[in-house]
């Protein structure tokens, strides 16, 4: 059954003011009482809009030019919600924390007479059914944005507010005390790759996606390998560069490890296909056909195209699931938040980098030669601490991208292993996630991530002793970064973005 | 030495070798790379430019352009880079391109590219190289970043909100960013966010913009994505496709082509039947956490 407003089907107007009022109320952490109240009150002040004339007065506030320019149905909406303007009762969200139930919430904030007088409900009498008839509809329109519950409906479907499952732990915060002055699109990006998720913008729209959402896209195309605009493609499969999370036995099969990591699984696709210029953006899906084992549907990661060439490169990655996407509807309020799950074992391969160089400072571990190397992740030597490659190896290590535990060889060593399991191409990464290499071979190695570089630092100014140096993050190495002494690698987007198991990145 | 035969070899043997579009002309490849068109993209963003600099006029910017790339990407900041012939220097020099006190690019130039889409990419880098051998090629780059993410960027919580409110999602928080720098900013147009977050994830948020559900996924605004699954004309050509693979490899037109072992059901092939599985019951048209349905297969999940 659709919803109702006074027994007669909703228009698209009254469930479009419905829509901001509850997202509105949702922003202020209104219960699902005051915002039941909210629409309760909007259905007997003007039947939720329909009788609210011109001047789209829809709570009939006595001062609707204080909200600005009709319609303004969010901030009238809020003072709603607040108790303020002329909304009494200090607000719904109040109302609703002391227990009161929905008719009075609606009534002691409009302050209308019939509360006044006799403290009964004024608007009951505008339903055939009553008050019990506008309640239900008010409770039905709220659930079906995602605010409460309804009998017959799963529990928290699409909701917020005080739902047990979607109760965060914490506060989202803009930044943290050690960077206060954080901004937007960085917070926004930390977050979407602790929640696994896609946060991007096209040039035209921002976008917070999960991968389960974008596959679910119709698809931007179909590519066949033998269709002539498609003329080149690479497609790379490669068991040496899977990491085995747990070892699973089947009948009559050959005993393997499972649940593999899906680090680089495949490592790559990219193809290049004839196309107008605007016809394919990342964040698009296509169907690969004739591939072999890549057929399918496939996530665009990077799409990049000059208007001076007939064609547009794709990179095809495999959607990353969404962190506690799986934990279903009622498991409870157990997922992890944006800090927790930028914990290593549970974040990307960018986020566990991070953290790891995070956790390593030259106070703790001094520029030791040779340190780091004979497992990576492991300081070594006397007294223990890394060098330049060991450090790195040891934040790579961290990121799934190097065997945890290994021996670790130098600089060159360590770029070449890199190169030839596809994890780095030439060239500095730009933006967000980053991780970049500087590597002059034979002499020095260092590492750039998320525009923070980190290393060991000679400590002295470059005293050869170096008896003050360390690992850590490194506040004077742009210089080096631009010299042509150094090659610059960056691992690809495509990786950074993916999940590290917990046997990846855990010290064995 | 036995050569190794399969009948799947035997008939790639029959295949002809299949030359690319690039190779063979068959593609009309002038349409997509015709110098008039390319022409104007560089007129249109010499132009803007022109317009937004705040410095003197280059008359011959449109000329001086050698390359204009887009990147996007599905993580992060997508970017235009336009490559600028400029071996005197004269746009850093003639105060074309100008920086605040704080060395910030300043003000703001903002370029619509491509033409009739509303991206909007806003200067954010210029990278000049000198070099006496350089001749005629591209010497200045500048990079344009999506405009969206460089308001974001000016908003922190000095001039803005520093944390969410409690009992908030992911992107309820998100969309109190969002709202709160188009409030502080003044943005116009306005920062669009769109979430396309599964309704099982316990971060998600229905979006105030549009109604959110599973089947649709209003990407780029495109009607084709209005829906989930693959379109009518999708279809067919993945029949097509079918049809050809079991010509060459001499299976089953009707089971998806060569190979049943990717079939779902004997149905359909895989890849269609991936494209279209959705979580919400066919029967109720409610959505099943974890679940996947195949339409016109699947009634249970």
């Amino acid at each position: 059954m659709g919803l109702t407003v006074k027994g007669q089907p909703a228009t698209a107007q009254q469930l479009q003011i419905a829509t901001v009022a509850i997202a509105a109320g949702k922003l202020l952490g209104a219960s699902s009482a005051a915002l039941q109240a909210c629409i309760y009150a909007a259905m007997g002040e003007s039947s939720l809009g329909a009788d609210a004339g011109a001047g789209q007065n829809v709570w009939q506030a006595n001062n609707p030019g204080e909200y600005g320019p009709a319609p303004n149905w969010s901030k009238m909406a809020t003072a709603f919600f607040n108790g303020t303007n002329d909304f009494q009762a200090g607000g719904a969200i109040a109302c609703a924390n002391r227990g009161d139930p929905v008719w009075m919430i609606a009534n002691e904030v409009e302050d209308n007479k019939v509360w006044i007088d006799s403290r009964g409900d004024s608007y009951g009498h505008e339903w055939l059914g009553g008050q019990a008839q506008g309640l239900a509809e008010a409770q039905a329109i709220v659930a079906a944005n995602g605010g409460g519950t309804i009998a017959g409906t799963p529990a928290g479907l699409g909701g917020t507010g005080t739902l047990a499952n979607q109760v965060s732990n914490s506060l989202w915060t803009v930044g943290d005390p050690s960077n206060p002055d954080q901004d937007y699109w960085t917070t926004f990006n930390q977050y979407c790759m602790d929640a696994q998720w896609y946060g991007f913008s096209d040039g035209e729209t921002l976008y917070a996606a999960d991968g389960t959402e974008l596959m679910a896209q119709t698809p931007q195309g179909i590519l066949s390998r033998l269709d002539p605009s498609v003329v080149r493609a690479e497609c790379t499969y490669d068991n040496t560069a899977f990491m085995y999370a747990s070892t699973h036995t089947r009948k009559a099969r050959i005993p393997r490890k499972t649940s593999l990591a899906r680090l680089t699984s495949p490592t790559m696709v990219t193809v290049r296909v004839i196309c107008d210029i605007d016809k394919y953006r990342a964040g698009d899906t296509v169907i690969l056909q004739l591939f072999g084992p890549a057929d399918g549907p496939w996530l665009i990661g990077d799409c990049t195209r000059s208007v001076f060439q007939p064609y547009s490169d794709l990179t095809l990655v495999q959607a990353m699931a969404p962190i506690n996407a799986a934990s279903g509807l009622t498991s409870g309020p157990n997922y992890l938040t944006g800090k927790q799950a930028s914990q290593p074992g549970s974040g990307t391969v960018i986020a566990a980098m991070l953290t790891e160089a995070a956790t390593i400072s030259k106070d703790d571990y001094p520029y030791v030669y040779g340190g780091g190397h004979s497992q990576a992740g492991a300081p070594s030597g006397s007294p223990k601490g890394f060098d330049c490659s060991g450090a790195v190896a040891a934040v790579l290590a961290a990121g799934g991208l190097w065997p945890w535990g290994s021996s670790v060889p130098d600089d060159a060593g360590v770029i070449s292993q890199l190169r030839s399991n596809n994890f780095i191409v030439p060239g500095q990464g730009t933006g967000r996630p980053e991780c970049t290499l500087f590597d002059n071979p034979g002499t020095h190695i260092f590492m750039r991530l998320n525009g923070t570089f980190f290393g060991t630092s000679d400590g002295d100014d470059g005293n050869a002793s170096q008896p003050n140096g360390g690992a850590g993050w490194l506040y004077d190495s742009h210089s080096d970064a631009s010299s042509s002494a150094f090659h610059a690698y960056h691992v690809p987007v495509a990786i950074l973005g993916q999940q590290v198991t917990a046997a990846a990145v855990t010290p064995g | 030495m036995t050569d190794f035969v399969t009948p799947q070899s035997a008939a790639i043997g029959s295949i002809p070798a299949v030359p690319n579009a690039l190779a063979t002309g068959e593609l009309n490849t002038a349409i997509l790379v015709d110098p008039v068109k390319i022409q104007a993209y560089a007129e249109s963003i010499a132009s803007q430019m022109n317009d937004q600099s705040g410095g003197p006029r280059i008359e011959d910017l449109s000329e001086r352009i050698a390359d204009i790339t887009v990147e996007t990407s599905a993580q992060g900041s997508s970017i235009l880079t336009v490559g600028i012939v400029d071996p005197l220097w004269v746009l850093p020099m003639s105060g074309f391109i100008q920086v605040d006190q704080d060395g910030f690019l300043w003000p703001p130039v903002d370029i619509n590219f491509p033409t009739g889409t509303d991206c909007v990419w806003r200067l954010c880098q210029y990278h000049a190289v000198w070099d006496a051998d350089s001749g005629s090629e591209a010497n200045l780059t500048l990079t344009f970043e999506d405009r969206i993410v460089s308001l974001l960027r000016e908003m922190s919580p000095q001039n803005g909100i520093a944390q969410g409110q409690p009992n908030q999602t992911l992107g309820g928080f998100f969309k109190q960013l969002v709202d709160n720098a188009n409030q502080v900013l003044k943005c116009n147009p306005k920062i669009q966010l769109v979430e396309l977050i599964s309704p099982g994830d316990p971060n998600y948020t229905p979006p105030i913009d549009y109604t959110p559900a599973s089947a649709q996924s209003p990407l780029r605004q495109n009607p084709a994505k209005a829906k989930q699954g693959l379109t009518t004309a999708q279809q067919a050509q993945l029949k097509q496709i079918q049809q050809a693979v079991a010509q060459l490899f001499g299976g089953d037109p009707s089971t998806g082509g060569g190979s049943k072992s990717i079939t779902i059901r004997g149905t359909e092939p895989y890849a269609g039947q991936l494209a279209n599985t959705s979580a919400t019951d066919p029967n109720s048209g409610s959505y099943v956490p974890n679940a996947s349905y195949v339409p016109g297969v699947d009634t249970n999940p």
